[in-house]
């Protein structure tokens, strides 16, 4: 390693404590967020969606809300610049949109793509990190808070997803911010906020569009 | 993923036609003794400029609708549009770029790779909202009365006619009617963007279907 090098390594470590060289995922600390994880019955939290589209060099900003109760309940719902959304309930839901009226209910075994967007909604709420590490490659990159770089296997999501990044609170129990990154630099990155941890929720929040 | 294959499926297979719902009124009040030069000049994409919109749209088929949203790139000098078009997770479908006379896709989401109408409907789609046929100076204005909306027929492409109304004066309708092809795109300005003279709502219909823009934002580059 040459001077310049070793310098910058100096730096990096002085600057960005937190900031780990890529490596597997700690059984410690993979324990640290399955036992935190498993505490976590109903989240709700607000969210913001920044879309980077680098042909554009331009961000879409879109802010939400979100809401989920174990085991398999979950509101997803973008409120600006266009209210659109959609319920899970076990295995179906409906979806709606704001310029659409009314709202098209779904069964997940007939719907394919509604069926891998429940899995990975799933996955961050409950922080089901053996689903996460069944399905990708997963490299700590950060410990305070812990981040994790998920890279799909060749062959499948690979196709259209280069990797995900996603951070955890500092209590490890639920996940502040994903970041989905596609191969030609755009992402998307979802920060969610103002999290409420197992705060009562009423149950006609996951029966449809008015449930709110 | 298998909803983008049923959207495209949608597209691609021949569709009863769509009945042509009520619109809102064009607004009413014209500036008088305008020439075909002066309605052109004044319309928003007659110049060199280039704009970025964001828009939000829906797909109106004759059983089914389909929420879309959009980044579109129209460069009026080069007469050139690009489209990224994504669905309300912000997932990429298709980027397009379109042309008068072409298209080119740029990327298309692999699990569309079987289904290449999706973008191929959705580019002739921009190519008859923002690029041709335009309304150019050289068109024939027809007789009016006072009070009465503008009316260009095109001297460029057979049966194109061009409606100018409101005050300012804009492009309020443009309708083509010939052997091959029958539609009409209809452009409503419901805020005052005097600023840019931009529809906020287009409405394109086709006899197999609708397709509704609302321009959520839009700037010059």
């Amino acid at each position: 390693m040459d001077s310049r090098l070793i310098r910058l390594c100096l730096i990096l470590m002085v600057f960005f404590p937190a900031m780990v060289v890529a490596q597997p995922l700690p059984e410690e600390m993979a324990d640290e967020i399955r036992h935190s994880a498993a505490e976590v019955q109903t989240l709700s939290s607000q969210f913001v969606q920044e879309k980077f589209l680098s042909m554009f060099a331009e961000t879409l900003t879109s802010n939400g809300r979100f809401y989920y109760q174990r085991p398999d309940q979950l509101r997803w719902e973008l409120t600006e610049p266009v209210g659109s959304g959609f319920v899970l309930n076990g295995d179906h839901g409906e979806r709606w949109h704001e310029r659409v009226d009314g709202s098209e209910p779904f069964r997940l075994e007939d719907d394919p793509a509604m069926s891998l967007i429940a899995e990975q909604l799933f996955a961050w709420a409950r922080a089901d990190l053996r689903w996460l590490q069944e399905h990708y490659q997963i490299e700590l990159i950060g410990v305070e808070p812990i981040c994790l770089r998920l890279t799909p296997p060749e062959g499948q999501g690979r196709a259209f997803l280069d990797h995900l990044l996603i951070q955890f609170s500092d209590s490890a129990a639920y996940v502040t911010e994903v970041e989905i990154h596609e191969h030609d630099g755009d992402y998307t990155r979802i920060r969610f906020s103002h999290t409420d941890v197992n705060a009562p929720l009423t149950g006609t929040l996951f029966t449809g569009r008015e449930g709110l | 993923m298998k909803r983008y294959a049923l959207i495209a499926l949608l597209l691609a297979v021949v569709l009863t036609a769509c009945g042509r719902p009520t619109l809102p009124p064009h607004s009413g009040a014209v500036s008088e003794g305008l020439s075909p030069l002066q309605l052109v000049t004044q319309h928003w994409l007659s110049g060199t400029q280039r704009y970025l919109c964001r828009q939000s749209g829906v797909l109106k088929l004759s059983w089914r609708e389909i929420p879309l949203q959009g980044v579109l790139r129209i460069d009026c000098a080069a007469h050139e549009a690009r489209l990224v078009a994504m669905d309300s997770m912000g997932v990429k479908l298709f980027d397009v770029t379109v042309t008068g006379e072409d298209m080119s896709l740029n990327y298309l989401l692999p699990l569309l790779e079987e289904h290449p109408q999706l973008p191929k409907v959705v580019a002739q789609s921009v190519r008859r909202i923002f690029l041709t046929p335009q309304p150019q100076a050289g068109d024939r204005l027809l007789p009016r009365c006072d009070g009465q909306p503008y009316r260009l027929v095109s001297n460029v492409q057979s049966g194109a006619e061009f409606t100018f109304g409101g005050d300012p004066i804009r492009l309020q309708t443009t309708r083509v009617a010939t052997d091959d092809e029958n539609w009409q795109v209809d452009y409503f300005n419901d805020s005052d963007s005097a600023m840019l003279r931009t529809p906020t709502m287009i409405v394109l219909d086709d006899k197999n279907y609708r397709l509704t823009l609302w321009m959520e934002a839009v700037r010059k580059l």
